[in-house]
């Protein structure tokens, strides 16, 4: 300490001070709240990973209850257009190439995306009509668009607005039906929005139709 | 007067036993009067915090969560989710997922906003020691303004770890320009209350200098510590640290303090994980640091070898001597041969690069992005962040620093002038980070960690003008640009958004995923099955599961892997990168009776999988 010009440390106090000062004077003070202050965090820390939960896996009864409960929620009304929004039944039909649905309905985020549903025991579904628009360029509003069941194909021009396409279904109480495109793009590459996401086309929901209707 | 300690009259000693009522309500009323803004501030927040909803940052649900789950339960084959990352330092990762996988959805805004808070206080200290002849409501309006600008405030109460790393950052600062107690230069007579630029002899170069250089250094190191990314911007604050310290030697202790916490902490982790999959600690790396293996262990321990040494030599046998020691030509060149390493850092950077969406082409390029003020270009393109954003910080950083550079040349003719040094330093300190950052990565986030200090650069030039009425204005000036966001809010991009966020639109004030929901995806998931977790944004789903019964893939296995695959297999993916499903069937991996469950805010693709017979047969005329 002869730097400060000061005595060397000779009591207990002394030593204190001088340690202080060497330490940064104010910052040693404040060390036994520091360390209270890190204890707190450490121990809170500790007690929310120890109290961190973990599910137990699901025994064969109950897996196989959250499967049927699964092709449950895949059965739909017929004759009724079914929105495809957030939070309609009709959202948990939206097979792979969807995106999650909105509140308006569901985005195709790929080339190809399916519809898997069911109808109750008894109907025979005859034809889907699917409700979507297109995700088009100001100056090239065309999009090609195939939709296919397992006993028809349909392609049309889109346009870019609200149209709907109508194919013909086998019957079978459980459908699968799959709509491609030839292109898909970002709104924001089509300066259109910011968002960076590619797009085919805007599935608003679908209609089933059954024999006799 | 430093309002955190009002000052006490004599009337009623600051230690005198058994305060009377009075005399308390004195000394609060004193301290509300001194601190009201940082205390308004600080609890806006925590406010803030909560309000931007439950944390769904697109980095953290996508990789950081699981991963910093994962390794916190002692699981290092991470099987293609962050497998290199796993070697840097994950403290921050494993602090934000315990939170996230415990408790109610507010717990982690919570825990990040008060963390996040901390930074008000802490620029208030921090500006009162860097312009202590400044007003107190502007040492206060600055520390507000730390937290207030759209490209901190859209940081607050989320886990990109930015704001975590600007604390240490602050603290470090703080030290550097601290005060030394009793310094009869700390005051009104000098503008700095000048710590670590004393007179630059051996004695004065003590161990309190050295201790307190060093741990400088060793806060710093904090910073890259929380948030490995800010290991590639701690060369532009070195830049700043010869100027700053005012002395070669002190240079020296700093960056041993800085390199030797580094090392220990990101050393040692990798040295756990190396342990941990490989068996031997010789085969550790770190990201960022060019040599591995035993070479990498042989410089830690020279490091702390040399740091250890550094704290425990008297000053004369260690310092330099004394005329070199503190020259301003000693203290210029050192500073020159910096910008060279940062220039050289910033060249690799460059080429390193992984998104060429924000990086700049050419120097013309550059100055268009440093002075503008983040709007958008081209109608919705966003210019070096994801989010739009309006912010003046990045271009009054700019001003500062190029009136920072056109001064340093006065250090040569000025050599008495105390006051030059340590200013010029805290602006380069601040300010270099934000031009280097734009360079190398054209990011604005990587250097966000030093946007709440901006407020205390610009206050640490003015501090250099004698007269009071000019120091004013251009503090008030300060005030007025960072502030302008605020007034100026019918631009198209004035909104303040929540960064990065997932659920971007709107807060979300409830579990992203709810406990109905993880329950439904786990009753699907067979006991002790292989789940291949595939695309984006799905992985955060396995925290909240939390079963360890479960072995996770999150890359596509080789067909060898498949063919060795036992039991219930379920691909799990995100419904939007099902065209990948397919590639999975190369590998010999079928899938089928695909479903997707549409839960209230995300979706979750399920198939069941099973090994190709064909596969197996490769799999047994192989062995």
């Amino acid at each position: 300490m002869s730097r400060s010009g000061r005595n060397e440390p000779r009591t207990a106090s002394d030593e204190v001070e001088a340690s202080s000062n060497r330490h940064g004077g104010k910052v040693v003070g404040w060390i036994p709240l520091r360390i209270l202050a890190a204890s707190l965090v450490l121990a809170g820390f500790l007690a929310a990973r120890l109290s961190q939960s973990e599910l137990p896996p699901p025994n064969f009864a109950q897996f196989e209850a959250a499967r049927a409960d699964l092709a449950g929620s895949r059965v739909m009304p017929v004759g009724a257009f079914l929105e495809t929004a957030l939070d309609r039944e009709a959202a948990w039909t939206l097979g792979l190439g969807f995106l999650h649905p909105t509140a308006a309905g569901a985005w195709m985020s790929q080339l190809s995306a399916s519809l898997r549903f069911a109808v109750e025991d008894g109907l025979s579904p005859t034809s889907v009509e699917i409700e979507l628009r297109p995700l088009v360029a100001a100056s090239d509003r065309e999009r090609k668009v195939t939709v296919t069941s397992s006993v028809d194909e349909v392609t049309a021009i889109l346009m870019g607005g609200r149209e709907n396409v109508l194919v013909a279904v086998d019957g079978e109480t459980e459908q699968l039906v799959t709509i491609s495109c030839d292109d898909i793009d970002s709104p924001i590459g089509l300066q259109l929005g910011p968002d960076r996401r590619a797009f085919c086309a805007f599935v608003f929901g679908y209609t089933i139709n059954v024999e006799g209707q | 007067m430093n309002p955190l300690s009002p000052p006490v009259s004599n009337s009623t000693p600051r230690n005198r036993p058994g305060l009377d009522g009075w005399a308390a309500h004195h000394l609060v009323f004193q301290f509300v009067r001194s601190c009201w803004l940082v205390v308004v501030a600080s609890v806006l927040v925590l406010v803030e915090a909560f309000r931007k909803g439950v944390d769904t940052y697109y980095d953290f649900l996508n990789i950081k969560w699981v991963m910093g789950w994962m390794l916190s339960n002692g699981q290092f084959d991470l099987k293609g989710i962050a497998s290199t990352r796993k070697w840097g330092p994950p403290f921050l990762d494993i602090w934000n997922a315990t939170w996230s996988s415990t408790g109610p959805w507010w717990l982690p805004n919570v825990v990040h906003g008060v963390a996040h808070l901390l930074i008000v206080p802490s620029v208030f200290v921090l500006a009162q020691r860097v312009a202590p002849r400044a007003p107190n409501l502007i040492h206060q309006v600055v520390a507000a303004l730390a937290v207030l600008v759209p490209l901190v405030r859209m940081q607050i109460g989320t886990s990109t770890g930015h704001l975590y790393a600007a604390l240490p950052l602050i603290w470090s600062l703080a030290l550097l320009v601290g005060g030394r107690k009793g310094s009869d230069l700390r005051g009104r007579n000098s503008s700095f209350s000048w710590g670590t630029h004393w007179s630059p002899t051996p004695e004065a170069l003590g161990e309190e200098v050295c201790v307190r250089l060093f741990l400088a250094g060793a806060l710093l190191a904090l910073s890259p510590l929380l948030k490995p990314s800010v290991l590639s911007t701690v060369p532009a604050h070195l830049v700043a640290v010869a100027i700053l310290v005012g002395s070669v030697s002190g240079t020296v202790a700093f960056v041993l303090g800085f390199a030797a916490t580094y090392l220990l902490g990101a050393i040692g982790w990798a040295s756990v994980v190396a342990v941990a999959t490989t068996g031997s600690p010789l085969n550790v790396q770190s990201p960022g640091i060019p040599i591995a293996g035993p070479s990498l262990i042989v410089v830690t321990l020279v490091v702390l070898a040399l740091a250890v040494l550094s704290l425990r030599a008297t000053s004369w046998r260690f310092w330099l001597p004394t005329k070199f020691d503190a020259h301003p030509v000693a203290l210029l060149g050192l500073t020159f041969a910096m910008v060279v390493v940062s220039h050289a850092f910033a060249s690799y950077l460059r080429r390193a690069v992984p998104d060429y969406r924000w990086l700049i082409p050419d120097f013309a390029g550059l100055r268009d992005r440093l002075f503008h003020a983040g709007d958008l270009q081209f109608g919705y393109l966003t210019v070096d962040l994801e989010s739009a954003y309006f912010d003046t910080t990045i271009p009054l950083a700019m001003v500062l620093l190029g009136g920072a550079v056109l001064l340093l040349p006065l250090v040569l003719v000025r050599t008495g002038d105390k006051q030059l040094l340590p200013a010029l330093g805290v602006i380069i300190f601040i300010t270099y980070p934000l031009l280097y950052n734009m360079w190398a990565t054209g990011y604005t986030r990587y250097a966000s960690q030093v946007v709440p200090l901006v407020g205390v650069s610009g206050i640490a030039l003015f501090s250099l003008v004698n007269a009071r009425a000019v120091r004013l204005i251009g503090s008030l000036a300060v005030v007025a640009v960072l502030s302008l966001p605020m007034f100026l809010t019918n631009r198209v991009s004035a909104e303040v958004p929540r960064f990065g966020q997932v659920a971007y639109e709107t807060p979300v004030y409830e579990d992203f995923v709810s406990a109905e929901e993880i329950a439904v995806l786990n009753d699907l998931l067979p006991h002790q099955a292989t789940v291949l977790a595939i695309g984006t944004i799905n992985t955060y789903l396995v925290p909240q599961l939390g079963r360890d019964d479960l072995d996770w893939w999150f890359w596509e296995p080789k067909r060898d892997e498949v063919a060795q695959m036992e039991g219930d297999i379920i691909l799990l993916f995100n419904p939007g990168s099902s065209d990948e499903l397919p590639e999975y069937a190369e590998k010999g991996l079928l899938y089928d009776d695909c479903s997707v469950l549409r839960f209230r805010r995300t979706s979750v693709g399920l198939c069941i999988g099973s090994v190709d017979s064909a596969v197996r047969s490769e799999a047994l005329e192989s062995t």
